[in-house]
């Protein structure tokens, strides 16, 4: 085995040695031989690797021996191949392997042994265990990446050359006086000598040894070379880099890092790493060109390399973490980097294969089922466990690279490029999968997923039975598109089935996974929308990416249990990511994109069903505060608050939308609020409001966005402008929105009355009474939008051009009809409903049985301040709706039908046809009263925050001044500040 | 201005890396592993040039990858300078340099190749008489106008070399489990030329791969690359 | 001012002036020489490190093999010394034929001039 592991390091040099004299006799034959070459390393470092036991991710610090020269060390030099060094090896055999082809294309086979020199070097670095021999690799690898990059690309990457020119320079100096002062010092020249240093000696080698190390990781603050050098290469080049060098230096960082003396007070890594991190993706938010935002990440992660040795100790679970985090990402910029395409012009990338590049851009931001986001849980609680403080910085800086990352996404995807790019990059994806597939397999047991146990049975229930009937009823509309894009059925597919996954999950680790698939599944099922579908889905990418993150750190700060999510801090966290992801309080800037730039079908899985998995997340958070004075009051007085105040702002909205996507949009972010007033009441009644209300949204909502997308799948128009008079062309889908605008409009019989009802009594029972107030304000302006989406759609006037407009397809009647009937059911016998909510939640506040004076009675629900029969009352307004029926109908006026171009415009002309509709500002008078609207206030509250991100991004990334002199003057500042801060004066 | 501030950022560093070094006080005797060097070095190796002993066989790893560092920067060398070729070179040479390049270049390679030859025994080894033997090279370069013969050998000897190198590694390897164990080969009498293992089979291959190399790399500064 | 101090102030002077140079020259070949002065000077330094005074040369004959471990300098300063310069030339070699090119391709060797890629 021995044997082996030496052929395995070593093969490619001889090839390169080969390959350099082969080049100039015969081409063909020296890149045949480098493939092969490659290929058979590959073979041999996968047998080391099962040899270890590599592959299950358990004792990755076995290793392997190889001696050299006579003697033991520190005699004589050794290599060590451990398990998870060699899994390391592995990708990086890969990667050199999938881009050969590339880098050397047409009578470039003078690269070869470049190329395969890179690889001997990137394995030894891996490998090597003596400070000199580290050295030695290092030079290697400089010198191949020198060459390398100024051999072949645009006019940009002299600059690119010089500057890491500069840098490997200088490295090169301080790497020697290290090398001297260990010597010195110790008298050997083992890694481990390192550490054996004390005194002046140990700061001066220390410092040094940090600066090379961040500096060729390109950690902040040492970081402006690396970016210039990833922006100026020729794309090839750093999909090699990234997957070989890059990686081999990064765990070369981890084997060196702790051995260090400053390592014995971990705060210094610690602070490097959390503050490296927030400051260079703050940066990174800046970047507009292709290639730099890519740099940013690599940054990102060196500063995680920082974080990852301050934290974890066990030296098995640090090579864990370093292999999946790094080796990860390495793999998906690998991955990005080769579906460049052939040539990057200027600033635009050529074309790029959307498909595989979504999937490299989630593997490299972290999300499941990638290796980076395992890793990066687990480096996350561990650094829960010793210093939860420092998860601020880190879950922020994280979330600003996921942000510019999946801008990048956003921004540049579409097309298919070149057929041998593509399949580096398919098998990139590959690899990621199979590296997520071993890592899930060693967390597995931190997961799991069972009967939940949290909610009352009856209300776990419920919505379990939401979730399953939300994802069957939207369906045969995702069907409809199949042969259009099969992509977004599938996406939408996966949204709802893991949504079972957050109702099922009994771990806060299963909890999250199945939380980020949800979230970005449906980022991905939004994205197929026609109109401005992808910046939409950046939108709410950005916006579920926040909420995710703060989803993480309540999960880690509860100790990893459901139960403990009731905990502050992590419920806050909670509630904050709540009230984002329903688009509450101002966060309604990336909801109302969505919904209005999805397809009809996902905007009604989005508002109907997947906000009801929100929403249970929100009761996990809340039950936990349950019976906890004072705590319990203010947050869900503040939420009650926020869900109000967004009821009325989201209703005035929706009455002044244009488009009913839109209208449907805002509207639903309204009545959301009303759930949370009804959670935030914190009382059995308020609850039992809220759990009705919850269900009575997802069926009107559903029922209303499955129509509106019938009606815009038959017109093709979006603004109220190019629809109404549809009523008597789509009979069914009128009938199905009238009642369910009526419903959740609350006029009885139907079942918002019944929804409201409870609501209030609630309110006033808990003594709520400003709250009840603005309730009823935001009730009333409900009216207002109700009326303009029927009227707008389907009342007024038929245009010409909606002449041919058939119903609705079946696919999307059927499911309306049986919401339909859902509605009445609940709007007749809400006491079979209501009779085993009722008691549980006042089982689950802990209130004596009897709730003062509230009882169910057959059919009718008495209450503390009124009693409610609803079929009496159903009955009654049929009666008296039949009455006044016949009444319009034997003597009410008689309507004449006008044409739509028989308007009257006082002689003048119309500015355009759009004004004649009308629809068209139907409530202009009351956007002149509210000149002070909250949108307006939310986006420009938004952007001043933005502004002052990019302010502080543009404050740190003047430390990338261009200058590849003030890079080195960065870095011996580095060191000297370092050695002053750690020593003073001398 | 920046001349001032790298002046005094650099006079930082070298004067804490100095406090460094002189807070040692003077040495006493031989590190740890240079008294091992010295007191076995001799019989385990059987070389009685010390250096060279560390250099080719306690630290040979080393020396494969500066042999390796070498190499790669002469591929990158003449992969640049045969896309970009410098052209040619504007003087003719002087008649100095035309009457001693029919004369020198033979002792210079003889006296190269008795250093390479002699690296066990004398200071010396494959660098140095590579790097001598190089000069030679550079003296016939400057003396012809022309592209020179022995250009093409060139690529064919470093790889051939570098190739060996590898292999009499793999040959320690397989034989006695250690790679570079230069025990493979009868270790003879120490002081004798032929002794010491593999190392001079090492060092001979180090000498004409530098040689070759160093050649290599004036030639494309002299004549550019060759083609593509 | 014995050798060994000789020695260590030397090649930190020459530390010094390599590092100023790549820290503050504007010309790319100027720069390269900085470079190739500072290498120079941890060259010296190493070889500094194994520097006993008294001591010969760590060749092994006849009359000290006996007594080797009181009567020779350090080995492997030198050893470390010797790939040091190899290493030291090839990047030279590299960084100039890196300079001429550069120089060329873009028209001038102010690195000012190369400052197209920042932020």
């Amino acid at each position: 085995m021995v044997t082996i592991a030496a052929f395995s390091i070593f093969l490619p040099l001889a090839g390169a040695f080969i390959t350099a004299f082969l080049a100039k006799a015969a081409p063909r034959a020296a890149e045949l031989l480098g493939k092969a070459v490659l290929a058979a390393g590959l073979v041999l470092t996968a047998k080391v690797a099962s040899n270890l036991g590599a592959w299950d991710l358990w004792g990755l610090s076995q290793a392997i021996l190889i001696p050299t020269g006579v003697g033991i060390p520190p005699f004589s030099i050794d290599l060590v191949v451990t398990a998870g060094a060699s899994l390391v090896a592995v990708v990086i055999y890969g990667v050199a392997l999938l881009s050969l082809g590339r880098i050397v294309g047409e009578g470039g086979q003078k690269r070869l042994p470049l190329s395969l020199s890179l690889v001997t070097a990137s394995l030894g670095l891996l490998y090597a265990t003596d400070l000199f021999n580290s050295f030695v690799f290092l030079e290697i690898g400089s010198i191949v990446t020198i060459g390398l990059a100024a051999s072949r690309g645009g006019p940009r990457r002299w600059e690119a050359a010089v500057k890491l020119a500069l840098i490997s320079g200088l490295v090169t100096i301080l790497f020697l006086i290290v090398v001297a002062l260990v010597y010195r010092s110790t008298g050997e020249l083992r890694l481990v000598a390192l550490g054996r240093t004390g005194g002046l000696v140990a700061v001066v080698t220390s410092v040094l040894m940090l600066a090379i190390i961040m500096a060729e990781t390109k950690a902040f603050p040492l970081l402006g070379w690396g970016v210039d050098y990833y922006h100026g290469i020729w794309p090839p080049f750093a999909a090699l880099y990234s997957g070989t060098w890059s990686l081999a230096m990064l765990l070369w960082g981890v084997k060196v890092l702790p051995l260090l003396p400053v390592a014995q007070d971990p705060r210094i890594y610690a602070w490097l790493g959390a503050g490296g991190l927030v400051a260079s993706q703050v940066a990174g938010l800046r970047q507009r060109s292709p290639s730099r935002p890519l740099g940013y990440s690599t940054s990102a992660f060196a500063s995680l390399l920082l974080l990852l040795v301050a934290f974890v100790y066990d030296p098995d679970q640090l090579l864990r973490l370093a292999v999946l985090l790094f080796g990860g990402q390495a793999l998906a910029k690998f991955g990005l980097f080769m579906l460049a395409g052939r040539e990057a012009h200027g600033d635009r990338w050529e074309k790029a294969g959307a498909r595989w590049r979504v999937l490299l851009v989630f593997a490299l931001i972290g999300l499941p089922p990638f290796p980076v986001f395992w890793a990066k849980f687990e480096l996350l609680s561990e650094m829960a466990r010793f210093w939860p403080a420092m998860l601020g910085p880190v879950l922020l800086g994280l979330f600003l690279e996921a942000v510019y990352v999946l801008r990048f996404w956003a921004q540049r995807s579409g097309g298919e490029p070149e057929g041998d790019a593509l399949w580096p990059s398919r098998l990139g994806v590959l690899g990621l999968l199979a590296g997520g597939y071993l890592a899930a397999r060693f967390m597995w047991p931190d997961m799991s997923w069972s009967m939940p146990a949290y909610l009352p049975p009856f209300m776990s229930l419920i919505f379990g039975v939401m979730f399953v009937a939300g994802a069957v009823a939207v369906l045969p509309g995702a069907l409809l598109r199949w042969r259009q894009d099969a992509g977004h059925g599938l996406w939408l597919g996966l949204a709802a089935v893991s949504l079972l996954g957050i109702f099922f999950a009994t771990s806060g680790l299963s909890l999250y996974v199945a939380w980020e698939i949800s979230a970005f599944a449906s980022v991905m099922a939004v994205s197929k929308g026609g109109f401005r579908g992808r910046g939409s889905a950046f939108w709410f990418a950005a916006f579920a990416a926040f909420s995710g993150y703060l989803v993480l750190g309540a999960v880690l700060l509860s100790g990893g249990s459901i139960r403990g999510l009731g905990l502050f801090p992590a419920v806050l966290l909670i509630a904050l990511a709540v009230v984002v992801k329903l688009g509450q309080a101002g966060a309604h800037l990336w909801s109302v994109r969505a919904y209005r730039s999805a397809p009809g079908t996902v905007s009604a899985f989005l508002a109907g069903v997947s906000s009801k998995g929100v929403i249970y997340l929100l009761m996990l958070g809340l039950v936990g505060l349950v019976g906890l004075p004072g705590k319990d009051h203010n947050l869900g007085l503040i939420l009650a608050w926020i869900g109000v105040f967004t009821a009325l702002g989201g209703a005035i909205l929706a009455s002044l939308s244009g488009t009913p996507k839109k209208l449907l949009a805002y509207s639903s972010v309204s009545q959301l609020g009303y759930v949370l007033v009804g959670l935030g009441l914190m009382t059995p009644l308020g609850w039992t409001a809220a759990v009705y209300h919850t269900v009575h949204h997802f069926l009107f909502k559903t029922v209303l966005f499955l129509g509106i997308a019938g009606v815009l799948y038959r017109t093709g128009g979006r603004f109220f402008t190019d629809l109404g008079g549809l009523i008597k062309k789509m009979p069914f889908t009128f009938l199905f929105t009238l009642i369910a605008v009526i419903s959740y409009a609350g006029v009885p019989p139907l079942a918002g009355f019944g929804g409201k009802w409870l609501l209030y009594q609630g309110l006033l029972d808990a003594g709520r009474l400003p709250l009840a107030a603005v309730a009823m304000c935001a009730s009333v302006v409900a009216f207002l939008y109700s009326f303009r989406l029927l009227h707008g759609v389907f009342l007024g006037q038929l245009s010409s051009k909606n002449k041919s407009v058939r119903e609705a397809p079946l696919a999307l009647i059927l499911p309306q009809f049986v919401l339909v009937c859902g509605i009445f059911v609940m709007s007749f016998r809400p006491t079979l409903f209501l009779e085993r909510l009722l008691p549980e939640m006042t089982q689950l506040f802990g209130w004596p049985m009897s709730l003062k004076g509230f009882s169910i009675n057959g059919f009718s629900v008495l209450g503390p301040f009124g009693h409610w029969n609803a079929w009496a009352v159903g009955m009654m307004v049929f009666l008296l709706f039949g009455v006044a029926f016949v009444f319009y109908w034997v003597s009410g006026p008689k309507p004449k039908h006008v044409g739509q171009l028989d308007i009257g415009y006082s002689g003048e002309l119309p500015p355009s046809p759009e004004e004649v509709h009308f629809s068209f500002e139907f409530y202009r008078h009351y956007e002149r009263a509210l000149v002070f609207l909250p949108s307006w206030g939310a986006e420009r509250i938004f952007a001043w925050f933005v502004s002052l991100v990019n302010g502080a991004g543009d404050l740190t990334r003047i430390l990338v001044s261009g200058d590849g002199r003030t890079y080195l003057i960065h870095i011996v500042l580095f060191v000297v500040c370092g050695f002053m801060l750690l020593w003073g004066m001398p | 201005m920046r001349t001032f501030i790298a002046f005094l950022l650099a006079l930082y560093l070298v004067f804490f890396a100095a406090a460094a070094f002189e807070s040692f006080g003077e040495p006493q005797g031989l590190g740890r592993i240079a008294e091992h060097y010295a007191a076995e070095g001799f019989e385990e190796v059987g070389a009685i040039n010390l250096v060279t002993a560390v250099v080719v066989t306690y630290r040979g790893l080393d020396t494969l990858g500066e042999v390796s560092v070498l190499f790669t920067a002469a591929s990158a060398v003449i992969l640049l300078l045969s896309v970009f070729p410098l052209g040619k070179p504007a003087n003719k040479p002087s008649s100095i340099v035309l009457l001693t390049m029919k004369v020198l270049p033979g002792p210079i390679l003889l006296f190269g190749g008795y250093i390479i030859a002699h690296g066990h025994l004398t200071p010396g080894g494959g660098f140095p008489g590579g790097a001598v033997v190089a000069s030679a090279a550079l003296l016939v370069l400057l003396g012809c106008t022309q592209e020179v013969g022995f250009a093409k050998w060139l690529t064919f000897a470093e790889s051939m070399a570098g190739f060996s190198f590898a292999m009499l590694g793999f040959w320690g390897l397989l034989k006695l489990g250690q790679f570079l164990n230069n025990s493979v080969l009868f270790l003879g009498i120490p002081g004798q030329l032929l002794s010491a293992g593999i190392i001079p089979l090492i060092s001979a291959a180090i000498g004409v791969k530098v040689a070759s190399e160093l050649s290599g790399i004036l030639v494309a500064y002299r004549c550019g690359g060759g083609k593509e | 001012m014995s050798l060994s101090l000789v020695l260590l102030l030397s090649s930190m002077g020459l530390l010094l002036t390599g590092l100023v140079g790549i820290m503050a020259k504007k010309h790319l070949l100027r720069i390269a020489l900085a470079f190739t002065l500072a290498s120079t000077g941890v060259n010296i330094l190493l070889v500094w490190t194994g520097y006993l005074a008294g001591r010969k040369a760590p060749i092994i004959d006849a009359s000290i093999e006996e007594i080797a471990t009181v009567a020779v300098v350090d080995p492997v300063p030198q050893a470390l010394v010797l790939t040091s310069i190899v290493i030291g030339v090839a990047v030279s070699a590299l960084l100039v034929v890196v300079a001429v090119l550069t120089s060329r391709e873009l028209g001038t060797a102010d690195v000012r001039r190369m400052r197209n890629l920042k932020w």
